[in-house]
Parts: structure tokens; C-alpha cells; sequence
């Protein structure tokens, strides 16, 4: 081989292009690729850096005021008339029971209704028939710890069906959350090959901006049916955790013109305090005060501040609420015996001059030896129960 | 179907109106809502957040 041919075989090496790295070469092709290596080089140093900030799962959008809505505040439980529970739980570990329901006097619940519920590490399975015969049902299924796909059904009798699917991915830093209402695909008759979407679709995401500060967007699509018009919204999600985590504040804009904020704090480990103003705006026609015609629009906002207080012993809840429009709220539920709980709850609405008023009982029975005997604060083998380190 | 002038022939007229007073036109105003519920809002997270609050829990 001549000197010259040496020369000409020394391929110029310039300073912005750089032979392989030993890693380089060593890679597959998405590795070595230029083009994949800087996408996956730049979605390594991002992942790096979001390691490095220590960000925690904000939680669900579903749970955003959570602690406020319906931890602290009684709708989730208020109930007006008499009602009585029978629980009957047949097994612990997977969860088995059976529930029966009967009211008087109530405008909200069935006079009777049955509900079962069967729950393991992954599957939780509930269905409620009244006499009605309205059936809803709700199976939640764990696929692993970040993924829970969910299916909630409603046959109500002389209503609309529903069923509402929904999937729930939750990450290091983030949640995200897909739902759809009565889903429906058809397909045009021109032969097109995109379905038309009818019903109502949901997505969002909560994301970890700091260790204490989330955000979120939530996107609503709906179409009532493929022929209409769709609607579509976005609203805007916030959520900040204090650092010893003793107090929340969340604040929504949603699309619809409401805005919810609402304030949280444990107060002692057994007493919670919660605070929430809603503000929603809307639109109100006006009417000519001769002819009675619609001659244009009025924006109105309507608003409401709740502050509540719940306090949790050992054999006893008590919550109660006050809000702007003047309504007082209480709910008490006590346990008075391992197996019988009362429950009181009653509000005034003085603006209205309304009163409600609901009694009830909870019967809490036993399907089994174990579990009769863990109601008597017992083991199997008839030792008391140690209680849990606090 | 004829009237007489002066008597407005029968068709209902508009009861005239006292103006309304600065104060009322701003408690009708959406502005008001949105002071008011902010306000109690603030106050009430200053309730929450005081030792206030602190003294309703009980000593258990």
C-alpha cells in the first residue's frame, strides 16, 4: 500500500462530527440512531431532572377536594326520614357482604334496596337493586398498582341506562384519567372510515409541579347524539399539599363557569376543618316588562361559602356545616354497641325557613365465627384484639 | 277601542320606578357575590388557620 493511498483512506474529521463512543457502538439501532438517540437522550435528561425534584403522585382529579367535599362535609351522608341498615359481612379477606336498606319518608332513597359487594387486592365488585328495580353496579379492576380500569352501570326503571367507562393511570409525578359516558360509535353511510363519536368523553391530568403544588386540565367532549352539535370544555385544576401535609387548598375553574376553591386542615389527628366557595356564573334572559319578550341576556353569578367541622372518636363521628345562605347541618353517627350504630341528622335552612330530619339504625352482623368474634374486639382464638401502634 | 285622551286606552303602564340607591345597584351587581364569598372564604380559611380553631378541637 503506497503513502498516498493512506492519505486518502484518512477520512477528515471535523469538530461537530465526532466518531461513536464505545456506548454508542455498543447500542442498538434506536441507541446509535442520531435522530432516536436525541429524542431518548433528551426524554433521559428530562426524567433525570424530574427525579431530581422529588415530586410525589399529586392523587386523582376525582379526589382533588376530597378531604373537603366528602370527608368534612355531610351530602355524601345526609339522608332525610327513617332508615335501617342490615350489613351482613361473610368474610374479610376477600371482603364479602350483603346489605339491606329500608327508609320511610325519604325523597332520595328506595324504600327497599339489596346491594353486595365482594372486593380482593385487585377486583372490587358492587351491585344495589331497590324496589324500583333500579340496578346499578360498579367493578373496579386493578390491573397493576398505577392502572384501574372501571366500569359504573345504571338501569334505573322509566330512565335512561348509563354506563360509564373509565381508566385511571397514576404515575410517579403525575395522574392521568380517561372517561367516558354512554359511549357510541356509528359509521356514516358515505363510507367514511372515522365513526362518529356520540356521548360524553373525559380526560384529564393532575400533574406534580413541586413536592406541594399540583396542576391539572381536564378536557370535556360531549355529543348527546352523532347528528347534533358537540360541546366541548376545559377546565383548570390546582392543588396545593402544606409540607407537613396538615392542610390542602384546591382551587377548580371548570368549563362551565364555576369556580371552586376550598381550604382543609387537620386540626387535631381526631378533628378536621374544611372550608369551600363556589361561584358560578351563568346567563339569566331578560324579558320586556310590557310584552313579556325576551329582549337580551343578563350575567348573574351565584355563590355559596360552606365551613365545616368533623370530628372523629373512637365510637362516634360528628360533622356539621354551616354555609352563606343561612343552612345549618349536622350528621352523628355513633356506635353504641360493637354491632349497632345510631345515626341523627337534621339541618335548618333559615333563609327558606325549611327544616330536614333524618334517624336511622345500622345493624352490623357476622356470616362467620372470625368475624363475630372481631366485632367483640376478639381473635379466633378468643384473645383480646392488640390495637395497632399509633 | 277607541280611548279618550289622557287615559291611555286601556293598555297597562309601567309603574314609575325610584331610582335605585348606589349601595342597591352594588348588591345587585355579580361583584358583590364575588367580594362577598371571597371575603368570607378569606375569613373563614384565617378561622381554620387561627388558634381559634385550635381551642374547638378537644384535648383528648
Amino acid at each position: 500500500m503506497s503513502a498516498e493511498e493512506v492519505q486518502l483512506n484518512k477520512l477528515p474529521v471535523s469538530e461537530a462530527v465526532s466518531p461513536m463512543t464505545p456506548e454508542q457502538s455498543k447500542g442498538s439501532f434506536w441507541s446509535s440512531n442520531p435522530i432516536s438517540s436525541f429524542i431518548i437522550d433528551g426524554y433521559n435528561q428530562l426524567h433525570s431532572h424530574r427525579k431530581s425534584l422529588e415530586l410525589v403522585n399529586p392523587g386523582t382529579v376525582e379526589n382533588l377536594n376530597k378531604e373537603v367535599s366528602r370527608d368534612v362535609f355531610l351530602s355524601q351522608y345526609f339522608f332525610t326520614g327513617l332508615r335501617a341498615d342490615l350489613n351482613k359481612a361473610f368474610s374479610s379477606n376477600p371482603a364479602f357482604q350483603t346489605s339491606h336498606t329500608f327508609s320511610i319518608g325519604s325523597t332520595s332513597l328506595p324504600n327497599y334496596a339489596f346491594s353486595a359487594l365482594f372486593a380482593d387486592d385487585n377486583l372490587f365488585v358492587q351491585g344495589n337493586l331497590d324496589n324500583d328495580l333500579s340496578l346499578s353496579g360498579r367493578l373496579n379492576y386493578g390491573w397493576n398498582k398505577n392502572n384501574i380500569s372501571k366500569v359504573n352501570l345504571q338501569i334505573a326503571n322509566g330512565q335512561p341506562s348509563m354506563c360509564q367507562l373509565e381508566q385511571d393511570y397514576q404515575a410517579s409525578d403525575f395522574s392521568l384519567n380517561f372517561k367516558s359516558l354512554n359511549p357510541s360509535f356509528t359509521f356514516n353511510k358515505d363510507s367514511s372510515l372515522i365513526p362518529d363519536f356520540s356521548g360524553v368523553a373525559v380526560g384529564s391530568i393532575l400533574q406534580s409541579v413541586t413536592p406541594q403544588l399540583s396542576l391539572g386540565l381536564e378536557l370535556l367532549y360531549s355529543k348527546s347524539q352523532a347528528t347534533s352539535p358537540a360541546d366541548a370544555g376545559v377546565s383548570y385544576l390546582t392543588r396545593y399539599v402544606s409540607k407537613k401535609q396538615d392542610w390542602i387548598f384546591s382551587g377548580q375553574l371548570q368549563a362551565n363557569g364555576a369556580l371552586v376553591s376550598s381550604f382543609w386542615r387537620k386540626v387535631t389527628p381526631n378533628v378536621e376543618a374544611g372550608i369551600e366557595t363556589s361561584l358560578q356564573a351563568g346567563m339569566v334572559p331578560i324579558t320586556d316588562p310590557v310584552l313579556g319578550t325576551p329582549i337580551g341576556i343578563q350575567p348573574t353569578i351565584e355563590g355559596a361559602t360552606t365551613v365545616g367541622a368533623k370530628y372523629e372518636y373512637r365510637q362516634s363521628v360528628y360533622r356539621g356545616t354551616i354555609d352563606s345562605t343561612g343552612k345549618v347541618a349536622c350528621f352523628l353517627e355513633r356506635k353504641v354497641l360493637p354491632t349497632l350504630s345510631i345515626l341523627f341528622c337534621g339541618e335548618i335552612d333559615h333563609s327558606k325557613n325549611e327544616s330536614k330530619l333524618g334517624c336511622g339504625l345500622q345493624f352490623e352482623t357476622a356470616g362467620n365465627q372470625e368475624l363475630l368474634m372481631m366485632q367483640q374486639g376478639l381473635d379466633a382464638d378468643g384473645n383480646p384484639l392488640q390495637a395497632p401502634p399509633a | 277601542m277607541f280611548g279618550m285622551p289622557g287615559l291611555n286606552g286601556g293598555i297597562p303602564t309601567q309603574q314609575p320606578q325610584e331610582p335605585k340607591s348606589r349601595l342597591q345597584e352594588f348588591k345587585e351587581s355579580p361583584a358583590f357575590t364575588i367580594l362577598l364569598n371571597g371575603t368570607l372564604f378569606v375569613a373563614g380559611v384565617a378561622f381554620i388557620q387561627s388558634p381559634l380553631m385550635d381551642m374547638l378541637a378537644p384535648q383528648l
